[in-house]
């Protein structure tokens, strides 16, 4: 994509730098030199400059009113749902028609945000139940208390899809790692925990296994992301490492067997090595991670569960598992699309650098063959970290009963290129063949190949 | 240029918050009514059109609103809104389909008269060269336009953009000269149409 055959790239790099006033030092002088010599460096910057300018001089868009009530309105509403209970006090603005309105979403938001295991074996395990209840709010007349089990005791029955869903996700059983007493989930709306478990970001691990766990207030852009989204993550643990999943990578393959091969290579290059969940073959391999799985099963909507799918949880720090991702951005024919399954549209720095990588069917790679993130020159990479394949015959085995290993790599083990050496974080991702990408014969061929690895 | 980092407002907006913490929702409509328009524009140039702008910016302040007391005072007031906004924003154009014609672009954009008066240098710039710069605007990965858009339409420094975008300076610099160059090369493909329009 070069257009000026003068200049190297890294060259009009700080020519674009010199043009935002963004050199110093040493780097300033070699461009003012150059600028006096170099007609076609002159040429792109003043290029970059008239591009600058013209940017900067797009008109200045305004909304025309003030949002102030509105937006207050909808925080009162969002505040109201943020209890996910109906409310014992009233507010002052709500009618009640209204209010109950609001409070049955709320509900139906709740049992969104169960999270199950499904298990054909061990129905009567445990679940998480994410409960929708901000531990503090900004004080006045918008807070209201909230009851702690009014939202599952005053549960209607099927009042909403959403609901019906959940309903019919939770009738699949459920379990997670460490907590195993039956039926938690009956126990669980019967008699909800008084405390409230609170993690920080950021900071200490999030507590993820059976316990009630903050989740953000339901507004109405949250609404409009449960209906065409599944249920999330709750937003502490996908900061946390260890026990806590920082998001998933839902990637199509666009050629089985190939692609497969291909995601491995990736990881491979990066340092992150491929270990086969078997553990009769290979003693202190981790364990599958329930509550990683737990996740990603009750998520019904993003995966098919009729083409093959296989799960790699990768337990890295971010830079290698983002320069993975960047490699397979690039690769339209072997990963036809990458999404970043995290649902938390506040700012997480992990995610965020995930997400760049995403990719439609329809659109370019975000990744450029001379990013730093895909040159194996520039990774250097040894020991980064950890994947390991689950298979789908594996959920439901024994294996399930283990405890999650808690697994870091040796910082002074990991090379990065530059920056200092992050923790490693934990991103399961999810490959699945992309039927409507395929022919429907080489579907039916491709179909079994991941499955067979 | 305004500068994120450097918002004169800032130790008001501080008090702002405070305020709305203990009570006052007076104060967090203040603070609405400060930063929404500065928001306004920056998302209507993410997402190419007014109504899903002025959406997401409601949003925007919802969220901050409810979050509020998780707002440490570590980042300006208005870089952890915008930065909330600017996930919205992102998430949603991600769940839409793009914009592919001028013409869309023009509709969503739209082409109502602005609030404030005209700089010299927006009189110079004709209305197609405006349509043009939007719809190529659109084009650009997302990645690609919201570090322009911080560093054109906010006029962030590369060590604010580094902030927001939590990501080293080396890649602020090198990630903008690469989302120049593509905006160069949209705006290229858009000239064997200008020419055609002129025959």
């Amino acid at each position: 994509m070069t257009e000026f055959n003068e200049p190297s790239k890294v060259d009009e790099e700080l020519l674009s730098a010199f043009v935002d006033g963004e050199l110093r030092g040493d780097e300033l002088k070699e461009v003012e030199q150059r600028l006096a010599t170099d007609p076609a460096a002159r040429e792109l910057v003043d290029e970059l400059r008239t591009l600058s300018s013209e940017l900067q001089s797009l008109p200045i868009e305004t909304v025309g009113q003030s949002l102030r009530d509105s937006v207050m309105q909808r925080a009162e509403r969002a505040m109201l749902l943020g209890t996910a209970d109906p409310p014992t006090v009233p507010t002052q603005q709500a009618d009640g028609s209204r209010r109950w309105a609001w409070a049955a979403m709320a509900i139906a938001a709740t049992l969104l945000l169960t999270i199950y295991l499904p298990s054909t074996q061990q129905e009567d395990e445990t679940v998480v139940l994410a409960k929708s209840a901000p531990s503090k709010v900004p004080t006045g007349s918008m807070q209201i208390e909230a009851r702690e089990d009014a939202a599952t005791a005053d549960l209607p029955e099927s009042t909403s899809p959403a609901a019906d869903q959940a309903e019919s996700a939770g009738n699949q059983g459920a379990t997670t790692s460490d907590s195993r007493q039956p039926s938690d989930f009956a126990k669980s709306k019967a008699s909800p925990p008084v405390g409230k478990a609170r993690s920080q970001l950021g900071g200490e691990r999030a507590t993820t296994r059976a316990e009630v766990v903050e989740t953000e207030p339901v507004t109405p852009a949250m609404q409009s992301r449960m209906a065409s989204s599944p249920p999330s993550i709750p937003e502490d643990a996908s900061q946390t490492v260890g026990d806590g999943l920082t998001c998933e990578v839902h990637i199509t393959l666009g050629d089985g067997t190939q692609s497969v091969a291909k995601f491995d290579g990736w990881l491979e290059r990066v340092g992150i090595s491929l270990e086969e969940n078997d553990r009769a073959d290979k003693p202190g391999a981790s364990s599958p991670p329930t509550e990683v799985l737990s996740a990603t099963r009750s998520r019904a909507l993003a995966i098919d569960e009729e083409l093959p799918v296989q799960y790699v949880l990768v337990e890295a720090p971010i830079k290698p598992i983002e320069s993975a991702l960047a490699q397979c951005n690039l690769d339209t024919f072997n990963c036809p699309t990458i999404r970043v399954v995290a649902d938390n549209d506040l700012p997480v720095p992990n995610v965020e650098r995930l997400r760049r990588w995403e990719r439609k069917a329809d659109e370019q790679p975000a990744a450029e063959s001379d990013d730093p993130l895909v040159q194996s020159s520039a990774i250097q990479a040894v020991n980064q970290g950890r994947a390991t394949r689950i298979d789908r015959a594996r959920l439901n085995d024994a294996d399930r009963q283990q405890p999650m290993q808690q697994q870091r790599y040796a910082k002074g083990q990991a090379i990065a290129d530059d920056g200092p050496v992050e923790d490693p974080v934990r991103v399961l991702f999810v490959l699945q063949q992309a039927a409507d990408l395929r022919e429907p014969t080489t579907v039916e061929t491709e179909s079994e190949s991941p499955d067979k690895r | 240029m305004r500068n994120v980092t450097n918002d004169s407002n800032d130790t008001d907006d501080r008090r702002l918050v405070q305020s709305t913490l203990a009570g006052d929702q007076d104060a967090f409509g203040i603070l609405v009514e400060r930063h929404q328009d500065r928001i306004f524009n920056t998302l209507v140039r993410v997402l190419g059109c007014r109504d899903d702008a002025r959406d997401m910016v409601q949003d925007a302040f919802v969220q901050a609103f409810v979050k509020l007391e998780s707002f440490r005072g570590d980042a300006k007031f208005y870089t952890w809104v915008y930065r909330i906004a600017m996930n919205l924003a992102l998430s949603h154009r991600r769940r839409r389909r793009p914009i592919d014609s001028l013409d869309a672009a023009k509709e969503n954009v739209g082409q109502e008269p602005m609030s404030q008066q005209p700089t010299a240098a927006q009189a110079l710039l004709d209305q197609e060269r405006v349509d043009q710069l939007q719809h190529a605007l659109l084009q650009l990965g997302d990645e690609h336009r919201q570090i322009l858009v911080l560093r054109e339409f906010e006029g962030c420094d590369y060590e604010a953009i580094s902030e927001i975008l939590d990501m080293p300076v080396g890649t602020v610099r090198s990630r903008l000269y690469r989302a120049r160059m593509q905006l160069k090369q949209q705006l290229r493909k858009m000239l064997p149409d200008e020419i055609a329009k002129s025959e």
